[in-house]
């Protein structure tokens, strides 16, 4: 029992560095109905700035925000200057970003070198242990990762269902062309929800650079799972995402105990079982 | 107008004088050079394998997608996968039960074929954008497969030695032999693809391209009619796959591996996504840049990308559109208020609006 | 026909740029016929991109100490009066990128002998060519799969050992001296932990050790944790069969998930950047023992330290040789070495050259090589321990050489009892 809490609990600490990295891309797609294929990039990039940062002010938090903060500033540009004109046709957008995707994994193995790092914490947070009923003694920092993405997950759920913007969003979702008629500059919240989603995405890289390391092919690695978590929970929706991550991060500690051999294929099977059962997702819609 | 309906008219218009037989020539003169290039080149034992053959290889493989594209409207990234399957396949049929390569081959086709049926029937209920991203983490589960199947597919190293055969009077091991092979298998390949296109199962799937709803009301079988595209798709992927295996003498996961995927998908874009035969100069210009960046610059990669957002951005048709946009130009100077602003598609001629959603299931 | 204007429009265009291509580099030298040529034409086969970038730096280091001491460079120089020239061709680590290039260097660059490449599935390709271009001799760079000299493939020389002989030493010492009785197997899923693994194992387990439970992690996973949990409380120790970037993941999360078992790590899974790193891993860390070819703090020979001293003045180098450098270097000289003592004389497909290789008998910076009748050198091979130094740094230091390790027949699998190994 202990062990099956154990596990358990190491798959939803897993679960929110994967939502943390999905919730970008569900909120990209469910706005502007396009995919970032860059959001691997962001991860990463976000990962590496956070790194440095982190390393020379000597506090994770300037870190986690200069990681953000940088990531964002990246998506804009990448929205201005690339995917801008091409906003109606989801291929291309998503064709483009992957060729920036093999740039930059190119230009940060220049940049950053081949070894892994990790984003440094405190000596004694890393060591820290609370105790747990059932399970026992269990790391503080995975815990910690835990609560952070909840709060992510709430206060982006709440942004949307309660505010101003998020009600011009969800207009957004529904119809653009409405929208844009009421007069809200839609290509302002376009660009402004693009930055948004890359830093979630930078944020996330810090994040999970922290828990595991930081190298060349994690920017790969991180794209097909968050890709994996949107399609599972439902594209556009952070709720699904959340779900999707959990699932994701689940199936994947369990089968690396029960089924190691195939524990990777067997999470991404996952996604094949999903799609035969409800193909738009798990909170997907159904137009 | 839409861009497909113009470019639908402008190939309906009839031909005159040197429109009607360059085509034919630059056919032939393509034809020759491919026939003579290996009594051209100063060092056959490189420029056949590392070039040649494996441009053709690289090409069949981005043909199928471009075919499912083009024709279909969907744009796989499982073809390097299912490329992969019958690669492995062959393998398997070689290296672990130890029969004559030939087995291999018409098993690994059969097989390959088969597989592409599979992800057809996972994927083909959703479109566009979906379909890319679930066809590419179902070749992600394959990758994945491969790399940790000892029983199968040796794992990480891969399943070696896998010689070239003798067959009849030819024999494969003469890499001349395998060049031109390789060559008449890509035309076949070509004519193949071409011959179904124009035929009416070729026809059916344009319209239910074009309009999947209107399509559907006529009575047509829109899965099945996607579901025979993907196999004849991983039909000719898989013909590539063979190939590749003669080429590289082994089968290991790199060759499903991510990298692989995406360079399949940047010949397509490079030489054109529409464009069948395009595919073979996008190939070209890949395997001579992984060939020969080294000399002038240490980042392969960025190049690559860099070329490939170019002609997205620019140049949507690739090199094989290059013509073509040339004599756009030319017209439009002549006649430029005939010619109406169409901005250019990803797909030639690209997707219909409708096949743009909400939801990710299909229609 | 009309439909099929543009892509043959297309192919033409490309066709035409190959052909100018074609021309442009038929410029080279018409080497790889030997013989007859007063140069020397080697290809270096490295990795340059891919997570093994760095080997084609380290490489060249390697090469720039062998060659300075010729009065050389690292682009050639004069070596048993003739000339010498390198070619270097990069590869990202994967067996395609090393059969286009190691094609290139033989066929288009002509070059008389191969030297790489830097991992090991490259290797186990590179041998496969081999066989197909007996003209051509080949030294391995810092390969390591066992299977690479058991193929019988005579134009292939490897001067190091491999991934098995890499553990020799460990597995009885850990039972014996260290009193480890029962271990838990925790490695990456691929060919090299397991020959790694199995070096040791073999050992341990005919000293009389038992192996408790094994976890083969799948390549690419980076979470520990669970993994972690996995390992029973009743071992004596746990072995570490992870390489660089997952190690140094492993050992922070053994940090924090309170692993208190000493650890023995494979031949990859303690390297001097992990220990200088950022990362909190001494309390995991320190006491950790391993096997490998590079030796640590405090081996007594001369020669390796002459070769860190040079090794030092090349560029981009890092602050200790890794193990690309020191096995490059062992190669690059066993190879020139061999091109002096045959004067340089590659005619007869090379006989003469060949005979010296395998003739060759010398003291490398880590002890005495010379190889076996499969062309596979005989080694000394390392067994070292991570200490904590006075100011708190990490440093690894040798126990104890084991000599004249010679390779076996086995490769490895998956395994998971002693039983297994049998």
């Amino acid at each position: 029992m202990a062990q099956f809490l154990m596990i358990a609990l190491n798959g939803l600490t897993l679960a929110a560095v994967y939502f943390l990295v999905a919730s970008g891309l569900t909120l990209i797609f469910g706005l502007m109905r396009v995919i970032t294929m860059a959001h691997g990039t962001s991860y990463l990039l976000g990962g590496y700035i956070g790194y440095v940062v982190a390393r020379e002010s000597g506090n994770w938090v300037v870190g986690a925000l200069a990681g953000a903060v940088a990531v964002g500033i990246f998506g804009l540009l990448i929205h201005q200057l690339l995917i801008k004109r091409f906003q109606d046709d989801d291929m291309r957008v998503a064709l483009i970003t992957l060729g920036v995707s093999l740039i930059g994994t190119d230009l940060m193995l220049a940049a950053f070198g081949g070894t892994a790092t990790q984003v440094p914490v405190d000596a004694s947070l890393q060591v820290a242990t609370v105790q747990l009923p059932i399970i026992g003694s269990y790391p503080l920092l995975r815990l910690l990762v835990l609560a952070f993405a909840v709060i992510v997950g709430v206060l982006l759920a709440l942004g949307i269902s309660q505010t101003r913007f998020g009600a011009v969003v969800r207009a957004g979702v529904d119809d653009a062309q409405m929208t844009a008629a009421t007069g809200v500059n839609v290509p302002l919240v376009f660009a402004v929800i693009f930055a948004l989603g890359s830093a979630l995405a930078g944020l996330a890289g810090v994040v999970g650079g922290t828990l595991f390391p930081l190298m060349p092919g994690q920017d790969g690695t991180y794209l097909l799972f968050s890709l994996v978590v949107v399609i599972v929970g439902g594209m556009g929706s952070i709720p699904g995402a959340a779900i999707g991550a959990a699932l994701v991060g689940l199936v994947s500690q369990f089968t690396l105990v029960y089924a190691p051999t195939y524990s990777l294929v067997l999470t991404f099977a996952l996604m094949v079982v999903v799609l035969a059962i409800r193909p738009q997702g798990i909170m997907g819609r159904k137009s | 107008m839409t861009t497909s309906q113009i470019n639908a008219s402008l190939a309906r218009q009839p031909r005159t004088g040197v429109a009607k037989w360059l085509p034919i020539a630059f056919g032939a003169l393509v034809l020759i050079l491919a026939f003579s290039f290996p009594h051209i080149v100063d060092r056959p034992r490189f420029w056949l394998p590392n070039i040649g053959i494996r441009s053709l290889w690289l090409g069949i493989i981005a043909m199928s997608l471009v075919f499912l594209n083009r024709y279909v409207g969907l744009l796989s990234l499982a073809q390097m996968a299912i490329a992969g399957v019958s690669a492995y396949t062959v393998g398997f049929v070689v290296v672990k039960l130890e029969l004559p390569f030939m087995w291999g081959a018409a098993i690994g086709v059969v097989v390959g074929t088969l597989a592409a049926i599979l992800v057809g029937l996972v994927a083909a209920r959703t479109k566009a954008i979906y379909f890319l991203m679930i066809t590419l983490a179902i070749g992600q589960v394959f990758y994945s497969w491969a790399s940790q199947s000892i029983e199968v597919t040796n794992a990480r190293r891969g399943l070696a030695p896998i010689d070239r055969p003798e067959i009849g009077p030819l024999d494969l091991a003469n890499i001349q032999t395998l060049y031109y092979c390789a060559l008449i298998l890509a035309i076949v390949c070509y004519l193949l693809c071409r011959y179904v296109t124009s035929s009416t199962f070729g026809l059916t799937l344009q319209g239910i391209r074009d309009s999947p709803e209107r399509m559907r009301a006529l009575g047509y079988n829109v899965f099945g009619y996607r579901i025979a595209a993907m196999a004849f798709a991983g039909l000719i992927a898989s013909f590539g796959g063979i190939l590749l295996v003669l080429d590289r003498n082994q089968v290991d996961p790199n060759v499903v591996s991510l990298n692989s995927t995406l360079d399949v998908l940047v010949v397509a874009v490079i030489g054109g996504i529409g464009s069948l035969g395009g595919v073979f100069a996008g190939a070209v210009v890949i395997t001579m840049l992984s060939n020969f960046s080294q000399n002038f610059t240490d980042r392969y990669l960025t190049l690559t990308g860099l070329v490939f957002i170019l002609v997205l951005l620019f140049a949507p048709t690739g090199l094989a559109g290059v013509g073509q946009q040339v004599r756009r130009l030319m017209s439009r100077r002549r006649n430029a208020q005939t010619e109406q602003e169409s901005p250019p598609g990803l797909a030639e001629p690209p997707r219909a609006e409708t096949q743009k959603g909400t939801s990710n299931e299909a229609d | 026909m009309k439909l099929t204007k543009k892509g043959l429009l297309a192919s033409l265009a490309a066709g035409a740029t190959m052909l100018l291509l074609a021309s442009c580099s038929g410029g080279g030298t018409a080497g790889g016929d030997g013989g007859s040529s007063d140069t020397i034409k080697i290809g270096v086969l490295a990795t340059d991109s891919g997570n093994l970038a760095f080997g084609m730096d380290e490489a060249k280091a390697a090469i720039g100490v062998a060659m300075e001491k010729r009065g050389g460079t690292v682009e050639g120089g004069e070596v048993g009066g003739k000339q010498v020239e390198f070619v270097y061709a990069g590869t990202d680590g994967t067996t395609a990128s090393a059969q286009t290039q190691v094609k290139k260097l033989v066929e288009n660059d002509g070059v008389d002998i191969v030297l790489g490449p830097t991992s090991g599935d490259e290797g186990e390709t590179v041998v496969q060519y081999a066989k197909g271009v007996p003209e051509v001799t080949f030294v391995n760079g810092a390969a390591s799969p066992v299977g690479m000299t058991l193929e019988g493939v005579e134009n292939f020389y490897r001067f190091m050992g491999d991934s098995v002989m890499w553990m020799a030493g460990v597995g009885d010492y850990a039972y014996n001296d260290k009193g480890y009785k029962k271990m838990y197997l925790l490695a990456e899923d691929y060919s090299f932990p397991y020959d790694n693994a199995g070096g040791f194992f073999s050992e341990f387990c005919a000293a009389g050790g038992e192996i408790s439970g094994a976890s083969w992690v799948p390549v690419g996973n980076t979470d520990y944790a669970t993994i972690i949990s996995q390992i029973p409380a009743d071992v004596d120790a746990v072995y570490v069969g992870l390489g660089g970037a997952d190690a140094a993941s492993f050992l922070s999360q053994a940090v924090s998930g309170g692993v208190d078992k000493p650890l023995v790590g494979g031949s990859i899974a303690i390297d001097t950047t992990a220990l200088s790193g950022d990362a909190n891993i001494a309390s995991a860390a320190v006491g950790m023992i391993s096997g490998g070819p590079v030796p640590g703090e405090g081996y007594d020979n001369p020669a390796w330290g002459e070769f860190v001293d040079a090794y030092a003045t090349q560029p981009n180098a890092f602050p200790s040789p890794s193990i690309f450098a020191i096995l490059n270097y062992n190669a690059a000289e066993s190879l020139l070495l061999g091109i002096e003592q045959s004067n340089g004389d590659l005619s007869d497909d090379q006989a003469a050259l060949r005979e010296a290789l395998s003739g060759l008998s010398w003291d490398s910076p880590t002890g005495p090589l010379k190889l076996d009748d499969n062309r596979q050198a005989i080694v000394d091979n390392f067994m070292n321990e991570v200490v904590q130094a006075d100011d708190g740094s990490l440093v690894l230091e040798t126990i104890s050489a084991a000599s004249d390790v010679r390779q076996g027949t086995i490769a490895y699998d998956r395994f998971s009892s002693c039983g297994d190994l049998k």
